[in-house]
C-alpha cells in the first residue's frame, strides 16, 4: 500500500508543529529540544529532528505529515523528506524581524521540490505583528513571478480549519478539476 | 381582525418568544394576503399578522392614505412611538430617520430581510440596556449576554456557512440555461444598490492612495483604514448580513477624504479587515446572483487568492478560486469545467469582484500556468479525492 506525505517547512516560531498537530489524526511525535542558542528568545523547546503526524484515509491509506527543523543547521534533511511528497505548506513567522527573507530562503531551499509539485504559505503571527508589517498583499508583491499563483492565507496553526483550509488549497493548485 | 400565520419552527418546535408579530397599516386587499402568504411560506420563521402588538414590527404603506394617516399618528405621539421598529414602503425614495424605507417595487427579500434588520436592530438595543443595567435579567437573555461578551475582533477565523446561512448567503436558485437571455437576466441584480459595491470602490481608492476614506449610510458609518488595512465601524457583526442584504434608496452614497483617523472611532477600535467585510455584505447583497451585464463570455482572473482562512465560506470557494487564480476564465467556461451549481460559481463572482480580486483579463494575459488537460486527469487525483474527503471531514469536527 503506497503512503504519501506532505512537507511543512519554515523558520523557528512559524507554527509547524503545531499546525501538525492541528491536523494529526494521532498523537503526533515532535523531537523538540531544550533550546540553547538564539532560537531560545522566541521559544523554549525547538524541533530539532523534525515532527511527524498522520492523516488516516479511507480504506486505510495514510498521509504523513512531516515538519522540517526550523533551525537551518539541520538542513541536510531536507532533500531526503521530500522525496515523494505531494506538495509543501510554507508557515512565515509575520512577527520575526525579516519574514521576507525567510520568505526567500525556504522558497530557495525547496525550489526543486516546489517546482514539481505545489506549494501553499500560511502567515502567521499577523495579528502581533507591529505596525507597518507586511501584508498578504505585500507577500503576493514578493513572490517571485513563477510562484504567483501559490495560495498564500493569513493563518492560525491552532486552528484547525485554516490548516485545513491551506492544504485543501495546495491540493486544488495541483488539479483544479479535481472533486471532492 | 388579527391575521394569525403559524409556520413551524425550522426544528419542528414552535416556542412563543420566536414569533414575530407584524403589523401592516395601509396595506389591504391582494397586498395583505401577498404578505401574508409569504410569512407562511417561511420554514425558518413564525411570522403571526396583529393589528396591534408591543413587540410588533409595523410595514407601512406610504402611498395609502390610511398608512399615510398610521405614519403621521405615530409621528405625533414620537416620544412613545420612538422605538416602534418600522418598514415604511413607497413608490417614491422615502427618506425618514429611525426607520427602514423600501422602494417598490422590491423582492420579497428584501422584506425579510428588512424585518430580520429591525430584530437585530431591537436585540442590540435591549443589549445596550441589559450593559447598562446589568443586574436586570428582564432585559436581556442569558444567551445574548453571553454574545454580548464574545470579543469584537477585527480578524477572526473562515466561518463556514450552516444551511440556514447557505441559504441567507448564496440562495437557493436552481442552475439557468446559459442561452436564454431572460433566464440570464432573472439571475442578476444592480451592484450600484448595495453597499458592499460602494464599499468596494471606496476601499480600492483608500488603499491606493494610502488615504483615510468615510462613507456614511444606512445610518452607519465607515472609515477605510489603510494603514491597518480594515474598516472602523460601530456597525456590529450581526447587523452586517442586513447592512449588506437591503438595497439603498436614494442618491448614491458619496464618501469623503480625512486626514485622520476621529477619535472615538479609534477608541472604539472596532475594525474589520476590509477583505472579509466586503466580501461578506457582497454575498449578502448577492444572494447567488450575478451583477447586471455581466458577459457571460469575458474572461476574468484573480489577482491572488481571496485570503479564504478569514472569509465567509461556502462550499466550492477553494475551487473557483483555484481555477480562476490560474488561468483567465469566462463564466461559461469555469461553470463548464467544474460542473458546480451556478450559485456558489455566480456568489463567488460577486464577492471577489466586489473586493477587487477578480478582474478582467486582458486578452494578452498568456503567462499563468496552464491547466492540466481534463483528458489527462491527474495520476494522482484518487489520492486527492480521498485526502480531500479526510480534511472535510476534519472541517466538520471543527464546526461541531
Amino acid at each position: 500500500m503506497n503512503d504519501h506525505k506532505i512537507i511543512f517547512t519554515g523558520p523557528v516560531g512559524a507554527g509547524k508543529s503545531t499546525a501538525i498537530r492541528s491536523l494529526s489524526d494521532v498523537a503526533p511525535v515532535s523531537t523538540d529540544e531544550l533550546a540553547t542558542d538564539i532560537t531560545r528568545e522566541r521559544k523554549e523547546q525547538t524541533t530539532v529532528a523534525m515532527d511527524y503526524g498522520i492523516l488516516k484515509l479511507d480504506g486505510g491509506e495514510t498521509v504523513h505529515l512531516y515538519g522540517t527543523p526550523g533551525q537551518e543547521r539541520f538542513n541536510f534533511m531536507w532533500d531526503i523528506l521530500t522525496q515523494g511528497g505531494i506538495g509543501l505548506v510554507l508557515l512565515v513567522n509575520n512577527a520575526r524581524p525579516a519574514p521576507f527573507t525567510d520568505l526567500h530562503f525556504f522558497l530557495s531551499a525547496f525550489e526543486k521540490f516546489i517546482n514539481s509539485t505545489a506549494l501553499a504559505i500560511g502567515v502567521t503571527q499577523m495579528d502581533k505583528a507591529e505596525p507597518g508589517a507586511p501584508t498578504l498583499e505585500d507577500y503576493y508583491k514578493e513572490l517571485p513571478p513563477k510562484y504567483i499563483n501559490t495560495p498564500v492565507f493569513e493563518v492560525d496553526a491552532r486552528q484547525k480549519n485554516d490548516v485545513v483550509i491551506l492544504v485543501e488549497s495546495l491540493l486544488f493548485s495541483l488539479d483544479q478539476c479535481l472533486e471532492a | 381582525m388579527n391575521t394569525s400565520i403559524k409556520t413551524q419552527h425550522e426544528h419542528g418546535t414552535s416556542r412563543e418568544s420566536d414569533v414575530i408579530y407584524i403589523s401592516l397599516k395601509g396595506i389591504q386587499g391582494l397586498a395583505k394576503k401577498s404578505l401574508a402568504f409569504l410569512f407562511s411560506t417561511q420554514a425558518n420563521r413564525k411570522y403571526e399578522l396583529v393589528d396591534d402588538h408591543p413587540d410588533a414590527i409595523f410595514i407601512i404603506d406610504f402611498d395609502d392614505f390610511r398608512g399615510k394617516a398610521a405614519w403621521d399618528e405615530m409621528q405625533s405621539h414620537k416620544q412613545a412611538s420612538s422605538s416602534k421598529p418600522t418598514i415604511l414602503i413607497g413608490l417614491d425614495p422615502i427618506n425618514e430617520e429611525g426607520v427602514v424605507s423600501l422602494q417598490k417595487p422590491f423582492r420579497t427579500q428584501d422584506i425579510l430581510t428588512a424585518i430580520d434588520t429591525l430584530i437585530e436592530q431591537r436585540e442590540e438595543q435591549a443589549q445596550a440596556l441589559h450593559n447598562r443595567y446589568p443586574g436586570n435579567s428582564d432585559v436581556v437573555s442569558g444567551k445574548e449576554s453571553a454574545q454580548q461578551h464574545k470579543p469584537r475582533m477585527s480578524s477572526s477565523a473562515a466561518a463556514s456557512l450552516n444551511e440556514k446561512e447557505l441559504h441567507a448567503f448564496i440562495g437557493s436558485a436552481a442552475d439557468i440555461d446559459l442561452d436564454d437571455p431572460a433566464a440570464i437576466a432573472a439571475v442578476q441584480y444592480s451592484p450600484e444598490r448595495f453597499l458592499a459595491h460602494h464599499l468596494g470602490k471606496m476601499t480600492q481608492v483608500a488603499l491606493k492612495e494610502r488615504k483615510y476614506l468615510q462613507l456614511g449610510c444606512c445610518d452607519t458609518l465607515f472609515i477605510v483604514d489603510p494603514h491597518k488595512q480594515c474598516i472602523h465601524t460601530d456597525a456590529s457583526p450581526r447587523s452586517q448580513r442586513s447592512l449588506g442584504a437591503l438595497p439603498m434608496t436614494g442618491k448614491s452614497p458619496a464618501y469623503e477624504k480625512l486626514t485622520k483617523l476621529p477619535a472615538d472611532m479609534e477608541s472604539r477600535q472596532q475594525c474589520f479587515s476590509w477583505e472579509a467585510f466586503i466580501w461578506r455584505l457582497a454575498l449578502a447583497g448577492a444572494r447567488g446572483r450575478l451583477p447586471e451585464d455581466t458577459s457571460l463570455d469575458q474572461r476574468y482572473v484573480l489577482r491572488r487568492w481571496p485570503n479564504l482562512t478569514r472569509l465567509m465560506l461556502f462550499p466550492h470557494a477553494t475551487r473557483i478560486s483555484a481555477a480562476w487564480v490560474s488561468a483567465p476564465l469566462s463564466l461559461r467556461e469555469i461553470l463548464k469545467e467544474l460542473a458546480v451549481p451556478q450559485r456558489y460559481v455566480f456568489a463567488f463572482f460577486s464577492a471577489a469582484s466586489a473586493t477587487g480580486l477578480l478582474v478582467e483579463a486582458e486578452p494578452a494575459s498568456t503567462a499563468r500556468k496552464e491547466k492540466p488537460s481534463p483528458d489527462q486527469p491527474s495520476q494522482r487525483r484518487g489520492l486527492f479525492r480521498r485526502l480531500l474527503k479526510t480534511l472535510y471531514r476534519k472541517q466538520g469536527d471543527n464546526r461541531a
